[in-house]
């Protein structure tokens, strides 16, 4: 589920700095610079990662009104994966080597051939294959400095980091013991304390 | 020491906050204080709690109960030295009711159900319902603030050590000194009635 309805799971990040001065702008440009594009399956890729708008993974058109919620800065990050089931793929590159061979007059294949093969019968199975569309709600209020992404997933956690990390220009930490008391202002004296802490014996003094 | 290595070395303290937590509601009969200024809450640990001991690979019991404190599995997990890994939690506060899952190791929060959203607008229910999140979030963050004011303060600390090790021993807590106050100064509106032991609060 996301932000926008039913039950609610995500990630707290806190954003560790200040927004500067022009960060909007810098923003929005980040935010269309990496809004979600269609999976350049002639790149050979088959994985594509961008912003959307919160809860539309087709509206790729973004602009500040769209994004702002005040406080709130609110986006989704849809993530396409084209997968070509293995067994497929053979039996298509199985035909398909079967086929050259018998033009070409030949019972082998070099290993540059087989390689140039299996790439264009994997780029022709992805063309012809649906990708598997996930969106992830992110809201960051920006009035307190949190940050969430709705999914436990690391996998996921891991790319967001990158693309927040690598193009909003701010620094997040995961939410943890650690952070909460680091992240805010009035207890990030009592965050040093903590590591000084050992883990506490519940049962009895004498073990 | 990078942040990596402080996240890890103090990763423990979220299952002994949920441990602690659980100790409180459990004395108080729910009814706590929590300390951001707003009234009373009720909270209540329901539904499923998961246990476990130190260490990766540690032992751990997972129950589904109404109520973890009459469960003769939990408390027997609590003897053996187990603490709360993972507790769905219900709080109550001005009449509205917020269910969360807390995961001790980093406190993530999952499966969160929110009050009734009041609002009609749809841009006005979106950010009436990312408030009421913020609300939930700040009271989880008070009441660890408070855990960890009076963990890190050994003299706070240790009567509440005694008497959470008391109350995982099923002794009688009224023993305890200035354990059996009423919390007289909570302006609760959520209409209980404070009939338990209060633990003393660090100042």
């Amino acid at each position: 589920m996301g932000a926008l309805k039913g039950t609610l799971t995500y990630t707290t990040y806190f954003v560790m700095d200040e927004p500067e001065a022009g960060f909007r702008e810098t923003f929005m440009d980040s935010v269309t610079k990496h809004a979600f594009r269609d999976i350049d399956i002639d790149a050979g890729k088959d994985r594509s990662i961008g912003w959307v708008s919160l809860g539309e993974p087709f509206q790729t058109e973004l602009t500040w009104e769209k994004v702002f919620l005040d406080p709130y800065v609110c986006l989704s990050l849809r993530e396409d994966v084209i997968k070509v089931p293995k067994t497929a793929f053979q039996a298509h590159y199985n035909e398909r080597e079967r086929r050259f061979l018998e033009e070409q007059g030949r019972d082998s294949l070099k290993k540059s051939e087989r390689a140039a093969l299996k790439e264009d019968v994997m780029v022709s199975l992805r063309r012809r294959a649906l990708p598997d569309i996930r969106i992830y709600d992110v809201v960051w209020n920006t009035g307190d400095g949190t940050l969430r992404l709705w999914t436990h997933s690391k996998r996921l956690k891991e790319s967001f980091e990158e693309v927040v990390a690598g193009t909003w220009g701010i620094r997040i930490v995961p939410n943890a013991p650690y952070t909460l008391m680091m992240a805010r202002g009035e207890t990030a004296e009592t965050a040093g304390k903590l590591l000084d802490v050992e883990p506490a014996n519940l049962v009895s003094a004498d073990l | 020491m990078d942040l990596v290595d402080r996240l890890a070395t103090t990763a423990f303290l979220g299952k002994e906050f949920l441990t602690w937590l659980w100790f409180k509601t459990d004395l108080q009969e729910g009814l706590i204080t929590i300390p951001d200024g707003g009234p009373a809450a009720e909270i209540w640990f329901c539904d499923r709690i998961v246990l476990s001991g130190a260490g990766q690979g540690a032992e751990k019991v997972a129950v589904k109960t109404e109520d973890p404190s009459t469960c003769p599995e939990c408390r027997s997990a609590l003897a053996q030295g187990k603490k709360v890994e993972t507790a769905r939690i219900r709080i109550v506060r001005a009449q509205r009711e917020w269910t969360v899952t807390i995961k001790g190791e980093d406190l993530a929060v999952g499966s969160v159900k929110l009050p009734a959203v009041l609002t009609k607008e749809e841009d006005d229910k979106a950010r009436e319902r990312f408030t009421l999140l913020d609300q939930l979030d700040g009271m989880i963050v008070a009441l660890f603030t408070e855990f960890v004011n009076v963990r890190c303060d050994a003299e706070a600390w240790k009567p509440q050590l005694d008497m959470m090790r008391a109350w995982i021993g099923g002794e009688d807590l009224s023993t305890f000194e200035g354990a059996a106050t009423t919390d007289s100064d909570s302006d609760s509106d959520t209409g209980a009635e404070v009939t338990g032991v209060v633990i003393p609060m660090a100042q």
